[in-house]
């Protein structure tokens, strides 16, 4: 089989399983912090997996030639990934938040996840961080208060990212203009 | 209205599909399946050699495959770590797939009319 047939079969082949699931394949990626925050995204990968979609955690499947910081701003903003989710539990990924912010092509990508007490719509900005996921909020629309304990009634990253990626892959399916890239 | 948790278990081998098509349906993702398929437990830089690609954006198709279960990985230490790729049961399934010539109709057809007039020789 040419090169050609080759890429125009897997997408026949990926159509007719989108269509067969009324929902769209994709690719996401999860970012966080390590410890708590790791084992919280592998489970998140697993449960999405298993509703076919591809979610990446890097530290487990990107390759160990490559650090990380090398790899993400360059790789999110010219692959395929269609939502990249950044659970914000640490310096780290606050800094990683600064730089995807400020980068348009990786903007609308991004779902940020934040606690409900540095959340600008359940806390007033008052530090620096808090004012840029009000600016991301204004620009993008996508930063989520997550695990807020008894304190505040929002769902756990675990059962929001889902639920997130589910209504995504079914607008991509069947109104794929109204996803923004 | 279905409940998610009830599509989930429909049909595992539709969704088991989706996902590891989501995964080779990019041209350089393509590319590096049938590399690793012709050279079992070749490694992360001379993928990124013979595929021309910057090795940054080939780390994220690699992972993308490994996600999907499409290829597995292996890390040996040599001097520095090194990331190796072959394919696992799921990816030579799949390989065979979509790249293993299937008989014709019309050879099927003359095979079944040989096996009627062709004495079985033991």
């Amino acid at each position: 089989m040419s090169k050609g047939n080759a890429v125009r079969r897997v997408h026949q082949i990926r159509r007719e399983a989108e269509q067969r699931l009324q929902r769209s394949g994709l690719v996401v990626i999860l970012l966080g912090s390590s410890g708590r925050g790791l084992d919280e995204r592998r489970d998140v990968a697993h449960v999405l997996a298993r509703r076919g979609i591809v979610a990446l955690v890097p530290e487990d499947d990107f390759p160990v030639e490559i650090g990380p910081s090398v790899l993400e701003v360059e790789v999110l903003e010219r692959s395929d990934v269609d939502l990249v989710f950044l659970s914000i539990e640490s310096w780290g990924a606050a800094t990683e938040f600064g730089q995807f912010s400020s980068n348009p092509k990786i903007g609308s990508k991004l779902r940020v996840l934040v606690r409900p007490e540095y959340h600008p719509v359940h806390s007033p900005p008052g530090s620096y961080l808090t004012d840029l996921y009000l600016t991301h909020l204004v620009r993008y629309g996508h930063v989520y208060p997550v695990d807020g304990g008894r304190q505040a009634p929002v769902p756990s990253a675990k059962a929001l990212i889902p639920m997130l990626v589910e209504r995504h892959r079914e607008i991509k399916a069947f109104r794929p203009l109204n996803i923004t890239k | 209205m279905k409940k998610l948790a009830d599509r989930e278990e429909t049909d595992p081998e539709v969704i088991d599909h989706l996902r590891a098509y989501t995964a080779l349906d990019n041209p350089i993702r393509l590319r590096a399946f049938r590399l690793i398929h012709e050279s079992p437990g070749v490694p992360f830089n001379e993928i990124a050699r013979r595929i021309r690609i910057e090795s940054g954006l080939l780390a994220y198709h690699m992972g993308v495959l490994k996600a999907a279960g499409v290829v597995d990985v292996t890390y040996e230490r040599e001097g520095r770590q090194v990331t190796s790729y072959r394919l696992g049961a799921r990816g030579e399934e799949l390989f065979s797939e979509l790249f293993r010539r299937r008989p014709s109709p019309t050879s099927k057809a003359r095979k079944a009319v040989l096996g009627s007039v062709v004495p079985r020789q033991h």
